[in-house]
């Protein structure tokens, strides 16, 4: 009974065809775009290229198994995705008030069903490559890890973070 | 099962402010508490930690695993939904959300139904291997 094959493989296995990977529309640009985005007094950035969407905030969903990292799930147009705890990622969840507000940035590393918790959205620019610069020595070590380059707006360092290795670092 | 399967009928109840759903026919049958009788929370099963306000009404028997009987609070109701509706968990929650038994989600206009297969809780199921030995 157990061992042979549950209803819900054959019912998940018949419904894998319809992955939201499918619906993710091309929004890949030749310059450099970036997302800036704020998590408590630090600005970061992703490339255009890794953001798909930018969701505002909804109820997160607490799920068995989730983690402070991945403290649950989010409604999406019929589907379901991930949110990852940003603050909780970087290891500065302490300095952070978190409050049921912000945005979820939905990043197209891992199978595209993830959103990237932050407090909010600065700008969404398009940038000369030249302008991004080799990391500081002074950054943080908890955001070095997760970290391409950097680059200055408005008077501020902006760290731009991979999006693929956050999310192999939740899957690890 | 070859044929494919269209509508799945979940029997729905909530715990904390989580919605859950069994595929009714993995349900032997549903009685009332009995004091007498020993059981397993759905509480403990899903490691949701201490719900202090959680009151137990009905005990939940699982087919072919009638030894571990489940207290579940009172079912919110019976519903048949289309298969197509159900969402697979996001790749990131697979491994940890799977040994909890978490096999697919149901977004819903009143929220996220967690849909529950006993058989592939980690916990229920180490808990049948000891009855079974």
């Amino acid at each position: 009974m157990v061992e042979e094959s549950l209803k819900s493989d054959a019912i998940l296995s018949q419904i894998s065809s319809h992955s939201f990977a499918e619906k993710m529309v091309a929004i890949d640009e030749e310059r450099m775009s970036v997302l800036i985005f704020q998590l408590g007094d630090d600005l970061f950035a992703f490339r255009g290229s890794q953001a798909r969407e930018i969701l505002p905030f909804t109820e997160v969903t607490w799920i068995p198994g989730a983690t402070a990292l991945l403290p649950g799930v989010i409604s999406v147009r019929g589907d379901v995705a991930a949110v990852l705890d940003l603050s909780q990622v970087l290891g500065i969840h302490e300095r952070i008030k978190r409050a049921a507000s912000g945005f979820f940035i939905m990043v197209r590393a891992g199978d595209g069903r993830n959103g990237i918790l932050v407090d909010n959205i600065v700008d969404i620019l398009e940038m000369p490559i030249s302008e991004e610069r080799q990391l500081l020595s002074t950054l943080d070590e908890g955001f070095r890890r997760f970290a391409l380059s950097q680059f200055e707006y408005n008077h501020k360092m902006v760290t731009v973070l991979n999006a693929d290795w956050i999310i192999e670092k939740v899957n690890s | 099962m070859n044929v494919k399967q269209q509508e799945i009928q979940l029997l729905i109840f909530s715990l904390g402010n989580s919605r859950y759903g069994i595929d009714i026919d993995q349900v032997a049958y549903l009685m009332n508490v009995d004091a007498t009788e020993s059981a397993i929370s759905f509480e403990q099963l899903m490691a949701v930690g201490s719900l202090a306000e959680c009151k137990y009404s009905k005990i939940l028997v699982i087919k072919h695993r009638m030894g571990i009987p489940i207290l579940i609070q009172e079912p919110d109701e019976v519903v048949t939904f289309s298969v197509w509706d159900i969402c697979s968990l996001p790749e990131v929650l697979t491994v940890s959300a799977a040994n909890k038994g978490v096999w697919g989600l149901l977004p819903q206009e009143q929220g996220i139904i967690i849909l529950i297969d006993f058989y592939k809780n980690q916990h229920f199921m180490q808990i049948a291997s000891r009855i079974d030995h």
